[in-house]
């Protein structure tokens, strides 16, 4: 099958989605690194199907946040990279303090529980196994960074309920290649680990078991028989000519597929044949000594000359099958172009013309039929025992947010009109957009004239934890400081996307309102200017008691009387003075 | 070649391609966001099968800029 660019997804998915109707499919990502490309793939893969998908992305390095308002969702997928556990960890790791690196190993483990316990409710979880390949992959000893991922792998695997699947992320790297999965490149721009080839093949390796949820699993598999099931054709090569036999080199292919089809059939695939020949040469091949494929394994036969287009939908109806179950196998160009015109809802598989890639072809198309097929009773046994386990286990290790994120330890140190942080802080307003109220972009010497302008304060934040420090992350401008009539403004409020849902804002904007106050200041006043970006932060000033007090389509202005300021009480961010 | 990037940058942003011309940028195409540049950038990358410096991926952010990158690159790949 070609493949479509991906400037060709993205416009397809659009208009494919002002069409499907339904039930939804609400898919969540939740995240430690950028992957808003894998959004596209999953959503066009199952609209292509018919699904009435949407997927949205959670807020970047957020996964544990995140987890605690996944219950409207059907699934969620969880990307939870080595790399970035804290900023650099592959490359950090092996030279860090051990206690230290200990310790974070047990904070991801109970964030791992955190996250899994949040997400029970949840349909259908994809975990993604932790994994080293990418950084080790020419090691021939096992490296500390295996030993870590082999840890959280162990642990992923205890606290994982009936609902989640760890996806084996190296099987992905095996399909994709290393080289075609991963580019640094974007990486070091912006926390982009993935191509977009890996993401293709990312969905197209999940989906399977989405559409099974969805009850569009395959159930059917229709094999053509002349070089479909063994090599050369009954008619006219006769019992001797044809060859299916595990010990010649032509031979052998057809009898690697014979045994992976009585496997899909051991596994509840119906097979079926459809073939333009004479039933009884057909027959009298079902007698031949290397025939693996009874008679009696195929549930159906249509062996006549009519066209298979009719045979499919007659043996559909007989078997009451929805037809776009079937799957259907031929080596004939004109056969296969026919079903695809005709029943485009088959999938149609056509015999390589490189023989030996067959029996892989087939293989690819396993999950198709098994993603759900596996005996509900061994899904039963194993859940049964993962939930008994975890009954026994302690509960989660956070009662809720907050409780998680006292737990982090973190230090805020602001900083006021400090001149060492301009280029910093032009930086920030360059390049912050989703925790951004205003928008403005400054240069640095905007910003140096406002550190050094006596009407203007500038307030910034350095956030830190045990693990390591996000640097300079959060910036406040206030002008007007020096009005007769005491009401300043604020020009600016900005957060960098690494330090988001750690409820830190709250605390800083507690200590430039207590700052204000001393100043004798009485009234704040500040606006909400709109953009296709900061959506996220659209009622933020609310949430501290501000006023509104005039709105329209892209912009909010308020107004805030200092002595009604609601205060956060939030006491688990230790606060340090900067200068 | 124009036309091949005016169609991607449509695509991509999710316009009409009567909105792109030689003068867009993030300034006349509200959709043309951070997330979305970088979506641009792969998009280009794949089709023209080039790779673009990181410096060329935070600079290209107009379409006369674009061209004459895409056209440097390409000269010097052939």
């Amino acid at each position: 099958m070609d493949k479509l660019s991906f400037s060709n997804v993205i416009a397809k998915n659009k208009e494919k989605n002002t069409k499907l109707i339904g039930p939804e499919c609400r898919i969540r990502i939740l995240s430690n690194i950028m992957s808003f490309q894998l959004n596209e793939f999953l959503e066009f893969t199952l609209r292509e199907k018919g699904i009435n998908t949407e997927v949205t992305s959670g807020n970047y390095d957020n996964i544990l946040q995140d987890s605690f308002e996944c219950v409207e969702t059907s699934v969620v997928v969880v990307f939870w990279e080595m790399a970035n556990i804290i900023d650099g960890f592959h490359y950090k790791a092996c030279l860090m303090d051990k206690e230290l690196r200990v310790d974070l190993v047990e904070k991801t483990k109970k964030e791992i529980s955190q996250v899994l316990n949040n997400l029970t409710e949840v349909r259908q979880v994809f975990f993604n196994s932790f994994s080293s390949l990418v950084f080790d992959c020419y090691r021939l000893d096992k490296t500390l960074l295996t030993e870590i991922a082999v840890e959280l792998n162990k642990h992923l695997k205890e606290c994982a309920s009936s609902n989640t699947l760890i996806v084996d992320i190296d099987k992905l790297f095996a399909i994709v290649s290393i080289s075609k999965s991963v580019d640094f490149r974007y990486y070091y721009i912006s926390k982009l680990l993935y191509k977009i080839e890996f993401y293709r093949e990312y969905a197209k390796y999940i989906v399977p078991k989405i559409l099974s949820i969805w009850g569009l699993t395959k159930k059917a598999l229709i094999f053509d028989c002349d070089k479909t099931l063994w090599k050369g054709t009954i008619g006219e090569d006769g019992m001797e000519g044809i060859d299916m036999s595990s010990r010649s080199a032509t031979g052998v292919v057809f009898a690697e597929i014979q045994h992976l089809a009585l496997e899909l059939k051991n596994m509840g695939v119906i097979l079926g044949l459809c073939s333009k020949n004479n039933e009884e040469d057909i027959n009298r091949v079902f007698s031949h000594a290397d025939m693996k494929l009874r008679e009696s394994d195929f549930a159906f036969k249509r062996v006549n000359w009519h066209n298979k287009v009719a045979n499919i939908v007659e043996m559909a109806n007989e078997l009451n099958i929805d037809i776009s179950s079937i799957v259907f196998v031929d080596d004939s160009d004109f056969e296969i172009n026919l079903v695809k015109k005709e029943l485009p809802q088959v999938m149609t598989i056509q015999v390589p013309k490189q023989l030996s890639e067959y029996p892989q072809v087939l293989r690819s198309i396993f999950p198709m039929f098994t993603a759900s097929s596996r005996s509900m009773e061994d899904v039963n046994r194993s859940s049964m025992y993962h939930e008994e386990k975890r009954r026994k286990e302690s509960k989660a290790p956070f009662n809720d947010l907050g409780q998680y994120l006292s737990s982090l330890k973190l230090k805020m140190k602001i900083m006021n009109d400090d001149l060492t942080t301009v280029p910093r802080l032009a930086q920030l307003t360059q390049k912050t957009n989703q925790f951004n109220l205003t928008t403005k972009r400054f240069t640095e010497p905007e910003i140096e004239r406002y550190i050094k302008g006596s009407s203007e304060k500038v307030f910034c934040f350095n956030l830190s934890d045990n693990f390591g420090d996000y640097g300079i992350t959060g910036l406040c401008i206030i002008v007007n400081c020096e009005r007769d009539d005491l009401k300043c403004l604020i020009n600016t409020f900005l957060m960098s996307c690494r330090v988001i849902g750690r409820n830190v804002e709250f605390v800083f904007m507690d200590y430039i309102i207590k700052h204000l106050l001393n100043s004798g200041i009485k009234q704040l006043n500040a606006k909400y200017v709109a953009t296709v970006n900061n959506r996220q932060v659209e009622n933020f000033y609310e949430k501290f008691g501000f006023i509104q007090v005039s709105s329209d389509t892209k912009h909010k202005t308020y107004e805030l009387d200092l002595h009604k300021y609601k205060w956060s009480g939030t006491d688990y961010v230790e606060v340090e003075n900067g200068r | 070649m124009e036309d091949k990037i005016f169609e991607i940058v449509s695509k991509v942003m999710g316009i009409p391609m009567s909105n792109v011309n030689i003068d867009s940028s993030p300034d006349t195409i509200e959709e043309w966001d951070s997330l979305k540049h970088i979506n641009l950038m792969m998009a280009l990358e794949e089709e023209f099968d080039m790779q673009f410096s990181p410096e060329e991926i935070s600079d290209m952010l107009n379409m006369k800029l674009i061209l004459l990158t895409l056209n440097k690159s390409l000269q010097e790949g052939s």
